[in-house]
């Protein structure tokens, strides 16, 4: 996970480790203590749900002959708990990896970044669920009798979801870094790989934890979304469901039974709580060694579970096992040549290579416009397009209504948050909460109590997206006690 | 890396790094270019420390970035070693003034990254960099993060790590001006005592400052910048025995004659910068404001009085502890204003200077609201443009645009603050920042007539 070798205090009581942990001196000179066998364990157990995990995604499934039933009963949902888990931090993983590349490639690649911005500008702005119908199609035809297939699509509908306020965190940290950073490492003649893995990501980092926990919650809203899939078979479509707990959600809600769906709302309740102590909290904790400012925080982030990692031997041992591929890769990646551009190009070359850009790109362009105008020409033809732009509108005087609504509401509760320190200290966890809770699940009993009250669904949408929406707002706006750079897209 | 091709220069000593009639502008917002450094020409040779000496404006850290091969020259030669360089100058490691150390990485990792690039290997570059973590005087924080360290020993990190890598030429951005006084003397007597060690690595050593007195304590030859556009104006050899003493008399002389050289007339050919007192039809351009408050400069010309009216500059800036950059700006405002005038490296409180001090804050005002008027060109051309509007207003734009043509964006805002905070203490004019207007101030006298 570090992107720094984790450089564990081979003599007793570094000064920098000393301030979290007095004892380490201690602990390190006996052999393994019971944290040890408590981290240990920790690891194996996850390992192993992992991989058991891993292989029930793989089993055979040919869609329209074969479906995935979900069960209501309650023992099945651990194990859906656990596959959604997996399925949502598969997708972090990859928006994870994702970022580090297109982002470096933005900031680096002056050509590129003409395309690479405007493009990620486009695809956080469209809603993911279009990407369900060509992600399924891709993914089952790469897997066509396996259930890794679907497995892959909702994977990948998580990641349209989460990758792309990362990316643009990522981005906007590499354009703004220091120019003393930057000239130290020009300086120190550092190779391509070593500025990347030494310095942009470091230098990010603070940003890309928030936005990935910002992600996350992301994610979960869109779990029901993800894991319910329609499969087209012979240009029919057939719903099917991944196992997951929003399907399970989803299954309880259709047998009517909401004592069941109450238990799925404080499982994913667990879940959100759960993620953000063992993973979220200990990735903040942790990842505060990367602020830029050079004095001491005045009240660094904490975390109980990275406090116990740290007084356990565990980390420094998997840090000396890994050290070796961390070298090979150092050597391997040597002959990329170093992290440094031509002070004087040649200019006719550049210029030409600028036309022959700018000419590739057109035509890409101009052949996807076509295609595009051809597409829907066909499938949706012209004449429907008023009616469309109407509803467009429909739909934009709702979105300004519940900006408006939650502006009014949120922004002087977030500034009563963040003005005050201990407010934050209580109110940022729940905020948290309540940020990564998928509202969607409120829907239902919402529109009934809608049409109980008689209220129109025009009204009602409003305030269902206010509920959607307002969480994620009110956690950016409320200054976190650490620097909590979010570059949030959303 | 081989010297072949050099020919002795007059010096006997091989110049390491040769700059040749480097020129640098930028583009200003206009689209116009903006000069920063003009025809520079100099050169380093083994053996020697040499010091680029000048006021903000100067463009020296400009030129140092040009002899690091971090940025290009717009047109001129930097070579190392005989080769033009195109990208990082490959013989030189730098130590800037903000210590650009990784924060996330402890003291070691940071001194060893250097080691790590050049692809020495791991064992080798453990004792390498203990050897210089221990030379620099780093003991014990080898595990230590830079946010836990003092500024002063931050800045050894920032030594150690560009010695680790025995460069041939040292080049320092400013390396003490971020450091209290006692601890830049200290870091600057060991920097010394290395450098004087028979197998120092190092073979020369290029110190961009602001400090005349650096300059003097360290340097072998001393250029001494020009601003606007930055170019040389002297070259001077200084060849005194270490360790100088500040209070000797030859040190204090050098001191005084580089004071004189920095604050007298800068005879470009084509130049028209004001002299003692400025020509009155200087423009904002060409005569820029010095960046000076009207409390800073009150508060020198009282300290010149309670001095007897006279001082020597370097005395002054001593007795102050002010830096050639604090004091310089203060003694330009008042000379331009006509309030003192400078000789040599003396300044004197003029007549003006001497009634602007004495009056009531009323007189004082006015006296300091004509000479503004009057000498300081910026303030002269907003008066003047905003009678000649109906109702004595004018957008900052308006001003902001005309000095884009000579003032990079920031020194734009920079001289419009000036004279904004000068034209408020004089009444002359006002200004509403959130409308962007400044808007004459009717004396009395004016609404009668």
């Amino acid at each position: 996970m570090a992107p720094v070798e984790v450089e564990a205090s081979r003599r007793g009581g570094s000064t920098a480790d000393s301030r979290f942990l007095p004892i380490r001196p201690v602990l390190r000179g006996r052999k393994l203590s019971w944290v040890d066998l408590v981290v240990a364990v920790g690891v194996v157990v996850v390992l192993y749900v992992v991989v058991r995990l891993g292989r029930s995604m793989a089993i055979n499934f040919t869609p329209g002959r074969s479906t995935i039933t979900i069960s209501t009963n309650l023992a099945d949902v651990p194990y859906y708990a656990a596959r959604s888990l997996l399925r949502m931090f598969l997708a972090l993983g990859l928006s994870f990896v994702f970022t580090l590349v297109y982002g470096t490639a933005a900031a680096r690649m002056r050509r590129a970044r003409k395309v690479l911005i405007p493009v990620l500008d486009i695809l956080q702005s469209i809603p993911i669920l279009v990407f369900l119908p060509i992600a399924l199609t891709f993914f089952i035809k790469l897997f066509p009798n396996s259930v890794l297939g679907l497995e892959l699509a909702s994977i990948f509908v998580i990641f349209t979801s989460q990758a792309w306020n990362m990316t643009f965190s990522f981005y906007h940290s590499l354009v703004a870094q220091p120019s003393e950073l930057d000239e130290a490492a020009r300086m120190s003649r550092l190779t391509k790989w070593q500025r990347f893995w030494k310095l942009d990501v470091p230098s990010s980092m603070i940003g890309l934890v928030w936005n990935m926990m910002m992600s996350m919650g992301g994610g979960w809203f869109f779990l029901t979304a993800s894991e319910a899939v329609t499969v087209f078979v012979h240009g029919k479509g057939v719903p099917e469901s991944l196992p997951g707990i929003g399907s399970y959600m989803a299954a309880a809600v259709a047998a009517g039974s909401y004592s069941k769906v109450g238990v799925a709302i404080g499982v994913m309740v667990i879940l959100v709580v759960g993620t953000n102590f063992f993973v979220f909290r200990p990735l903040v904790a942790w990842a505060d060694k990367f602020r830029m400012e050079s004095s001491e925080s005045g009240d660094p982030p904490k975390s109980v579970v990275l406090n116990f990692l740290r007084r356990s031997s565990i980390p420094h041992i998997a840090g000396t096992a890994v050290r070796p591929a961390g070298r090979a890769l150092d050597r391997a990646t040597r002959p990329f040549g170093l992290a440094e551009y031509p002070l004087h190009g040649n200019v006719r070359r550049r210029r030409t290579g600028d036309l022959v850009f700018w000419v590739v790109v057109l035509v890409i362009s101009a052949a996807v416009v076509v295609i595009g105008v051809r597409y829907l020409n066909s499938h949706l033809g012209f004449g429907r397009f008023p009616e469309l732009v109407g509803e467009g509108f429909a739909t934009f005087a709702r979105v300004v209504v519940l900006l408006v609504i939650s502006t009014l509401i949120w922004v002087p509760i977030g500034v009563k948050i963040g003005m005050s320190p201990k407010l934050s200290r209580y109110a940022q966890p729940v905020v948290q909460v309540l940020a990564s809770f998928p509202a969607i699940l409120l829907f239902p009993f919402a529109t009934l109590v809608f049409i109980d009250l008689g209220i129109p669904l025009d009204i009602g949408a409003i305030v269902l997206m206010m509920l959607e929406r307002s969480g994620t707002s009110c956690s950016t706006s409320s200054p976190a006690p650490a620097p909590s750079p979010t570059t949030c897209a959303r | 890396m081989t010297s072949a091709a050099n020919s002795p220069n007059k010096s006997g000593a091989e110049p390491i790094i040769e700059v040749s009639h480097v020129t640098k502008s930028f583009v200003s917002p206009d689209g116009s270019p903006l000069a920063v450094l003009d025809d520079i020409s100099l050169d380093l040779r083994e053996g020697e420390i040499v010091a680029l000496l000048g006021r903000s404006g100067s463009g020296k850290s400009t030129l140092l970035r040009c002899i690091a091969g971090l940025i290009a020259p717009t047109s001129g030669i930097v070579r190392y070693r005989g080769q033009t360089l195109n990208g990082a100058n490959p013989g030189v490691a730098m130590v800037f003034q903000s210590f650009a150390l990784l924060p996330w990485l402890t003291v070691r990792q940071n001194v060893e990254l250097g080691l790590e690039a050049l692809g020495v290997p791991p064992a080798d570059r453990r004792s390498r960099a203990e050897r210089a973590i221990d030379t620099i005087g780093l003991d014990g924080f080898e595990l230590a993060y830079p946010r836990e360290l003092s500024g002063g020993m931050r800045q050894r990190v920032g030594f150690a790590r560009a010695l680790v890598v025995e460069p041939e030429a040292l080049l320092m951005d400013e390396p003490f001006s971020a450091l209290d006084v006692l601890t830049a003397q200290n870091l600057r007597a060991e920097l010394l005592r290395l450098w004087q060690e028979k197998d120092f690595p190092t073979k020369a050593m290029l110190i961009v400052t602001h400090n005349i007195e650096e300059a003097v304590l360290l340097a072998d030859r001393i250029f001494v910048l020009g601003a606007n556009p930055g170019r040389i104006r002297t070259e001077i050899d200084c060849h005194l025995p270490h360790p100088r003493a500040r209070h000797d008399e030859s040190f204090q002389g050098l001191v005084d004659h580089i004071y004189t050289l920095m604050t007298g007339p800068d005879t470009r050919p084509p130049a028209h910068i004001w002299t003692a007192a400025p020509a009155p039809e200087g423009t904002p351009i060409d005569t820029p404001l010095p960046q000076a408050t009207v409390g800073g400069m009150s508060g020198l010309l009282e300290i010149l009085i309670a001095h007897g009216g006279r001082d020597d500059l370097p005395q002054l800036a001593h007795t102050l502890t002010f830096e050639v950059d604090d004091l310089l700006p203060l003694v330009d405002a008042a000379q331009l204003l006509g309030l003192a005038e400078v000789q040599d490296a003396d300044i004197q409180v003029a007549e003006d200077g001497r009634k602007f001090v004495a009056a009531n804050i009323v007189e004082s005002k006015m006296i300091f609201a004509e000479r503004a008027r009057e000498r300081a060109p910026l303030v002269r051309a907003i008066c003047q443009s905003l009678l000649t509007t109906k109702d004595g207003t004018l957008s900052e734009e308006f001003f902001l645009d005309l000095l884009r043509r000579g003032f990079s964006e920031e020194e734009a805002r920079e001289q419009m603050r000036i004279a904004i905070d000068w034209g408020r203490f004089g009444e002359l004019f006002d200004f509403d920042a959130n409308t962007g207007q400044l808007k004459l101030e009717r004396r009395d006298e004016e609404l009668a007539s």
